[in-house]
């Protein structure tokens, strides 16, 4: 059965997704999806992305988004919805912020990430400002906040439990690193240091931390 | 050439309209000519809060589509002969209006004012994006309540990816309440700034008087407490491009307490 699909609307290109059980899969599919609509697209193009089941499938978010981009697409919005038989133009949409290809595979980025809008990178990401409630980061690798975090941030989605979150101060709403989850997390006014360690995700001061 | 000026917010009932026409009317009385257009259409209150409900004959609505131009359509308030408005229709909807069309009607009165000042509706659909297609400059308006701040911080992200920086974006916070602000349980005006991350341009006192204005549709700032006046002033003045410190609004803020139990006292005497 096909789990991706293309629509058009009036906003623009929509990459649908169904809810899947593999990754691979889904890549396969739009590697096989897009080499049938060879010609379509130009180099930089902008589409929207929706996934059924955002919330549970969100680690594979920086994945999708690079397989696009390696073949010239880039992902302008993620679009989030309850209902999947929605009208698409109802729903609330993520915007990425503006992305360029790192040399570093680092995405820096210098300024306040607000509500409503979203970082997706494949590697690691630096923020010069705040994260503030109701923006979410994705990162493939690390996160590192020069900045106050109250918003959702998800790392290691690619490089697993390696992968650390660092802030100066922060009062967030869900920390997640690779498969691990952190909720209700306490406020930190000095710069503090998440990671995964002996199968728990822990949250420690800079100064204490251990690797 | 006027500078465009929109006053947005996210959420509703923060006090856009009160806002919009206490700042018109206060920039009025330092001088400078000033438009208030109401983009609200179909739940209008501009003319009500300024009281010039029943003169209003021509809309936004007739505006745009050709029936009238844009100067034909403006009201003159009745105190401040600078300032008019332009009032919109209670019967059509935002839908019958685009950004384009909003663009368009305010280019004609460009040259006609110093200062347009668009009062967008709640919400961040097509009203807003009507209300701050045109506009260079938005001022967002929050009271200091987490709800508030954080459909503000939204409208914020959305206006970044309109075009706005972040000089171009400046809070105003509304419905202050220094009592509750000393006793902890008020957001203080640097816990906004730093939610925020923007620069506030008026911290403006919670006042029964605002009220009692609103209904009697006289913009207090003409008739009513003297302290919001000289915060909407200061407001105003930073605007225009003075540097006037916060504390100067928050000493009226403070102020006000005694200044009323003067005043209350004077009026009671000579009554």
């Amino acid at each position: 059965m096909d789990l991706v699909d293309f629509k058009m609307t009036k906003d623009g290109l929509v990459l649908v997704i169904k809810d899947y059980e593999s990754i691979q899969v889904i890549l396969d599919q739009i590697v096989s999806k897009l080499s049938q609509m060879k010609g379509f697209f130009a180099a930089g193009d902008k589409i929207m992305l929706m996934m059924e089941r955002h919330e549970m499938h969100s680690h594979d978010i920086p994945r999708i988004v690079s397989l696009l981009r390696q073949h010239g697409i880039d992902v302008a919005q993620i679009l989030i919805g309850d209902s999947f038989q929605n009208d698409l133009s109802s729903l609330s949409r993520m915007k990425l912020l503006e992305e360029r290809e790192t040399k570093s595979g680092t995405k820096v980025v210098k300024k306040h990430v607000r509500s409503g809008q979203a970082v997706v990178h494949s590697g690691d990401i630096v923020v010069l400002g705040n994260v503030h409630a109701g923006a979410e980061l994705l990162a493939g690798g690390s996160i590192v906040v020069f900045g106050n975090v109250k918003g959702t941030l998800r790392a290691g989605l690619n490089e697993g439990d390696s992968a650390i979150i660092a802030a100066l101060s922060m009062q967030p709403t869900l920390l997640q690193i690779s498969g691990y989850i952190l909720r209700e997390v306490s406020s930190y006014e000095e710069p503090i240091v998440v990671h995964v360690k002996n199968g728990k995700i822990v949250v420690e001061k800079a100064k204490d931390v251990k690797f | 050439m006027a500078k465009v000026i929109v006053v947005t917010s996210g959420k509703g009932g923060v006090g856009k309209t009160t806002v919009v026409a206490n700042l018109g009317c206060t920039l009025a009385k330092l001088g400078d000519k000033v438009c208030v257009i109401d983009a609200d259409i179909g739940l209008k209150n501009l003319d009500v809060v300024l009281g010039l409900e029943n003169r209003v004959v021509h809309t936004l609505l007739d505006v745009v589509n050709g029936k009238v131009s844009a100067q034909e359509a403006l009201v003159k308030h009745k105190q401040q002969r600078n300032l008019y408005l332009l009032a919109t229709s209670q019967v059509a909807t935002k839908e019958m209006v685009s950004p384009e069309d909003m663009k368009a009607v305010v280019k004609a009165l460009h040259p006609l004012f110093d200062y347009i000042i668009i009062d967008s509706p709640a919400g961040i659909e097509r009203g807003f994006r009507n209300a701050v297609a045109p506009a260079e400059l938005a001022l967002i308006v929050t009271t200091p309540e987490l709800p508030a701040l954080s459909d503000a911080d939204r409208v914020v992200g959305l206006l970044e990816n309109l075009g706005f920086d972040e000089k171009a974006m400046k809070v105003v916070l509304n419905r202050f309440k220094p009592k509750m602000v000393k006793a902890g349980e008020m957001l203080t005006e640097q816990d906004v700034a730093s939610t925020l991350a923007l620069e506030i341009v008026g911290v403006i006192p919670d006042c029964e008087d605002v009220i009692i204005a609103t209904n009697k549709g006289i913009p207090v700032v003409l008739n009513g407490d003297l302290g919001v006046a000289r915060v909407f002033e200061n407001v105003a003045r930073r605007l225009k491009g003075e540097t006037i410190p916060l504390d100067q609004d928050l000493a009226q803020v403070q102020e006000k307490g005694f200044l009323t139990f003067l005043r209350n006292l004077f009026t009671r005497k000579r009554s």
